[in-house]
């Protein structure tokens, strides 16, 4: 059952909580930057908005909340916990949010004692670090929305589906099928260059590849396990990329999906390393 | 008969309308301060053992996410670096076009930051928000001047948040004649509103002189203009090295109230 905050539609103004877990603040800043963000803050009341506001408290009773930014810490955790305490809807925004983001690229290579010694030495801290995971291992999550950043017209589209009470609905085809519209040539096929749309999800209008740029997979990949990481990572195999070639770009925004490892081990075998 | 120490603390949980998270703990015994820390609680996201092992094209594309407010920042330094430990000399016309993109970096990321993030406490709102029903003109001044900051990065990196469009050695597509331009035009035409949000800014305060004893570093610009590019840094004691001898001169080190890291210049 999809959660919508219809009887908001009147004359009551929909309360919204814009939060950041562990992140860089990209996803909020894309918000808060969208053309209309001055219409958008009169339609809606802004409870909780650090970012923008010291009116803001953690957490707030809201209808909906946004959270951007990746479990990384413990302080973390309990954050997102009252967040969803006080939430009636709860939108994960951005690549760390949903996936994990690029803070997960070592997942399965470095555990967090790794991380942190590389990083910190031997010196202790008095707040704890986590393995860096999306929102949706410790919540429910009720919508998803992907980018690293998201892309305007998709905030705008998710806002506007709460205002009018009903919900937006996830795209489920690969950046592939946009940049075709957009009449590109498949820099994939025809050069040979490590592009990753077609296991990543659209909505981007295929932004990158406009610019002769391989997709690096931001907005991370399709849902509903049909990521083919598997025929991608052989055509990469084709094109003369190696093993860990593919196996890293894959994981760069996409390491925590359940698929990934199975897939490539059926075209790469193992590790690597 | 001994008098009471009166120990007062100030403690700020989480700073508001800044990027990152972060707090301040202060107590103050007897008239002194005896504590002030700044605890950045915002998750650490190790980018330095991450990135070990990965190829330079990914590295690079993965370093802008460092910061969204700067990211073009750590584009190009990231870009930089690669490019200086594989010995790869970029034109001058790359080095040209990326200067530009941190230019609008920074006029971007300075805007927000003056107009929607420091201004309200100048003026004693909550937010940007309710500051705009009194006082429009000097946020919508300031909002003018992200946007274009905003628009030289959207045409030259693909996006003004992560920048793709800057590689190892070039780009991916240059922008036409036509779109640097148009760029150029709104440029001209936005320094008078540059100037007078400017004025109006600073008009607003007695800005405080702060008495402590401090230390300033800045890059010295490769060509001798404001800009924002160069291997020299200075510091305000009058002292000077080469960017890449940083190790050498500053002490970075780790306080166990903070995630982010501590920095001493010697």
């Amino acid at each position: 059952m999809m959660t919508i905050i219809e009887e908001c539609t009147g004359d009551c103004r929909p309360r919204v909580g814009v939060y950041a877990l562990t992140s860089c603040y990209g996803c909020q800043l894309k918000l808060a930057t969208v053309q209309k963000i001055i219409d958008i803050s009169n339609m809606v009341s802004f409870e909780s908005f650090y970012m923008l506001s010291s009116a803001s408290k953690m957490a707030a009773d809201v209808d909906v909340a946004f959270v951007e930014g990746s479990v990384s810490t413990e302080r973390d955790l309990e954050e997102l916990m009252e967040i969803r305490k006080h939430s009636r809807i709860l939108v994960a925004l951005g690549a760390c949010s949903v996936n994990g983001g690029v803070q997960s690229w070592a997942e399965g290579e470095m555990d967090h004692d790794a991380l942190h010694k590389c990083v910190y030495g031997d010196s202790k801290l008095t707040m704890q670090g986590l393995q860096a995971t999306p929102i949706s291992k410790h919540v429910d999550v009720d919508y998803y929305l992907p980018g690293c950043p998201p892309e305007e017209d998709e905030i705008m589209y998710f806002i506007s589906a709460f205002l009018i009470g009903t919900f937006p609905e996830p795209k489920d085809y690969p950046v592939c099928a946009e940049c075709r519209l957009a009449g590109n040539p498949c820099i994939l096929i025809e050069r040979g260059e490590p592009c990753l749309g077609p296991v990543i999800v659209a909505g981007c209008k295929a932004r990158c590849i406009g610019f002769d740029v391989p997709c690096v997979g931001c907005r991370g990949p399709v849902p509903h396990e049909t990521a083919w990481f598997d025929s991608l990572a052989q055509t990469f195999l084709r094109k003369g990329m190696t093993e860990k070639q593919i196996r890293q770009r894959m994981k760069i925004f996409g390491s925590h999906d359940p698929n990934i490892e199975r897939m490539l081990h059926s075209i790469l075998g193992g590790e690597t390393e | 008969m001994t008098r009471k120490k009166i120990i007062r603390p100030i403690n700020v949980d989480h700073v508001a309308r800044i990027e990152g998270k972060a707090g301040i703990d202060v107590t103050i015994e007897d008239g002194k301060v005896t504590v002030a820390e700044m605890n950045i609680f915002e998750g650490p996201r190790y980018f330095e053992a991450i990135t070990r092992g990965k190829s330079l094209e990914d590295a690079t594309a993965v370093f802008p996410r460092v910061c969204s407010f700067c990211a073009a920042a750590h584009k190009i330094t990231g870009l930089q670096a690669a490019e200086n430990a594989i010995g790869l000399e970029v034109s001058d016309q790359t080095r040209k076009i990326r200067e530009l993109l941190y230019i609008g970096d920074y006029i971007e990321s300075h805007s927000l930051h003056l107009f929607l993030l420091a201004l309200p406490d100048f003026l004693g709102y909550p937010d940007a928000f309710s500051m705009a029903e009194e006082y429009p003109k000097v946020l919508e001044a300031g909002m003018r001047l992200k946007d274009i900051g905003a628009d030289i990065q959207t045409v030259i990196g693909s996006r003004y948040i992560h920048q793709e469009n800057a590689l190892l050695g070039g780009f991916g597509k240059l922008p036409s004649k036509k779109q640097f331009a148009s760029l150029g035009r709104r440029l001209k035409y936005l320094r008078n509103t540059a100037e007078e949000a400017l004025e109006t800014l600073v008009s607003y305060r007695p800005w405080p002189e702060s008495e402590m004893s401090r230390l300033h570093l800045a890059l010295e610009p490769y060509d001798g203009t404001y800009s924002v590019m160069g291997n020299t840094v200075h510091a305000s004691d009058d002292t000077q090295f080469n960017a890449a001898a940083y190790r050498m001169r500053i002490d970075e080190f780790v306080v166990p109230h903070s995630f982010a890291k501590h920095c001493l210049y010697n």
